[in-house]
């Protein structure tokens, strides 16, 4: 019914009834990430410190980074993003992070 | 054999356009130097079409290229799509939906959706939305953040009233130098940085600035921003707050994480490793323009090329095609034949959106016919044009070199 009067409105394409516009109620459910890293050293810390704010492609989609690189990257969840990651698992997560991009980046 | 070709002419710091097509696969090759280069087509997202799935959460959801040889227009559902925290609101009631008006203003107010939409008159036009980061995964060297390709932009006519209209309701104190938005979407993690952006009182006052509730004629999607989100025309997207929701006047500029640290272009000439180099926020477009004809390793044809350009913080005023032809593998070729076709455009749907443009080009008459780059370059009506290099810089923002497509004669 609101479908039908708001294709009513823009068939008579009238600006001067714009201010009617039918805003509807809107909700949609986002898709789930079903994905996981690949295996490897430090696998576990990383899936515990970093996939609750982000999907693994964020990971898996970066260019060959430097070692130099991740640690800033992992430093800056932490420090401006306030990611709660367990300061004694950062060696493991930067080890892995280093060691999965060299093999999906050249 | 191809590859190597293709890596010779794209030369360090050139563009190659990277045409993405679709492998059935349900992967998408963005042609990305150096990889990770493919990409999945899903999962599908709410109210969208097939769209490149760069990340699930928070979505980055890139258009594919060949919707921009479908029309000037993107359609709602191919419209890209950009987060920066998942926690995104999936559910709006619009009556209880309220937009806060507060800081340097005479009396605060907190509005209906129904009275924005009568704070003024309603006004609609075409403007492209684009990524500050659109192109990152081309920039060379690589730069880390979202790997987007050249789809992380989209043009759609805007419907909504004049934010200066929306302002002068509580009435904008004289000593305001800054408008701050924020939207709905929020941090997972207590004390993270809201996502905020601030622009300078004059350009919120603009006669195109606008709350823009519709697209194309139709509600905003919810991914991009129902229902209502600010429109800069000319401006980087990260301006055009989504869902939004808070509107703050300041008498100063804006100290805030996303304006202060993030969202900065080095004012210098920069280079990888350099450091405390001056920056300022990424404010405006500039020029680009697209082959979306042909993609590397097309043929040639008839000889029609079509695309698409953008003036960016204003219209175009020319687009031009060159053709050159490409010495194969090894051999060397002093002057290659080189030819010059100025486009003709098609009408303009609004000065900042996309607009259309074809060439006809001839099958080249030296010795290297066989293939040839079709390079294309929009200057825009302030005169500006599109760089033949890249200039790098460490976040892979603005990129608009002129892009290449090699297509076989």
């Amino acid at each position: 019914m609101r479908r039908l009067f708001l294709a009513s409105l823009m068939l008579l394409g009238g600006c001067q009834q714009a201010d009617t516009f039918g805003f509807q109620n809107t909700s949609i459910t986002l898709p789930d990430d079903t994905t996981t890293l690949p295996t490897g050293p430090g696998v576990e810390a990383v899936t515990t410190n970093c996939l609750a704010c982000h999907s693994p492609a964020m990971i898996l989609t970066q260019p060959r980074l430097t070692r130099k690189t991740w640690e800033a990257e992992v430093e800056k969840m932490a420090k401006v993003y306030k990611a709660p990651i367990d300061a004694a698992a950062v060696p493991q997560i930067v080890d892995y992070l280093v060691a999965t991009n060299e093999r999906l980046a050249k | 054999m191809q590859m190597n070709r293709r890596t010779l002419i794209a030369g360090a710091g050139l563009g190659v356009a990277g045409g993405a097509f679709a492998a059935a696969s349900g992967l998408v090759d963005l042609h990305l130097p150096g990889g990770p280069s493919e990409r999945p087509l899903a999962p599908r997202f709410p109210q969208k079409g097939e769209m490149i799935v760069q990340r699930i959460r928070p979505p980055l959801l890139e258009t594919p290229f060949e919707v921009f040889d479908q029309g000037v227009i993107t359609p709602n559902d191919r419209h890209f799509v950009r987060w920066h925290y998942s926690d995104i609101p999936t559910s709006i009631d619009v009556a209880s939906y309220r937009i806060a008006i507060h800081g340097a203003v005479k009396a605060p107010q907190s509005l209906s959706l129904g009275e924005i939409l009568k704070a003024g008159e309603h006004i609609e036009f075409a403007a492209v939305n684009q990524c500050a980061g659109n192109g990152r995964g081309l920039f060379e060297p690589r730069v880390a953040g979202a790997q987007w390709a050249n789809g992380a932009m989209s043009n759609a006519k805007w419907r909504g009233v004049r934010l200066r209209d929306v302002l002068d309701k509580a009435g904008v104190g004289g000593d305001a130098k800054f408008v701050r938005f924020q939207g709905l979407d929020k941090p997972l993690v207590d004390g993270a940085p809201h996502f905020a952006k601030s622009i300078p009182i004059d350009i919120a006052r603009r006669d195109d600035t606008i709350l823009a509730f519709a697209m194309n004629g139709e509600a905003l999607p919810l991914l991009n921003g129902f229902p209502l989100r600010l429109v800069v025309p000319g401006w980087f997207s990260t301006y055009w707050v989504k869902m939004l929701s808070d509107i703050e006047v300041l008498t100063a500029e804006d100290d805030n994480f996303w304006m202060a640290k993030a969202y900065r272009m080095p004012t210098v000439p920069v280079k990888p490793g350099d450091k405390d180099f001056p920056t300022a926020p990424v404010t405006t477009m500039g020029p680009r323009s697209f082959v979306t004809s042909h993609v590397d390793g097309s043929k040639l044809g008839n000889g029609e090329v079509r695309g698409i350009a953008m003036g960016g913080d204003s219209g175009v005023a020319k687009v031009v095609l060159t053709a050159t032809e490409v010495p194969y593998g090894t051999v060397a070729v002093d002057k290659p034949e080189v030819r010059e076709f100025l486009a003709e455009l098609d009408k303009e749907e609004g000065k900042y959106g996309f607009r259309s443009w074809r060439a006809q080009v001839p099958k080249l008459a030296g010795p290297f016919r066989e293939q040839m780059t079709l390079a294309v370059c929009c200057t825009n009506t302030n005169r500006a044009a599109q760089p033949d290099r890249q200039l790098w810089n460490p976040s892979g923002y603005a990129r608009n070199i002129v892009e290449r497509t090699l297509v076989q004669g």
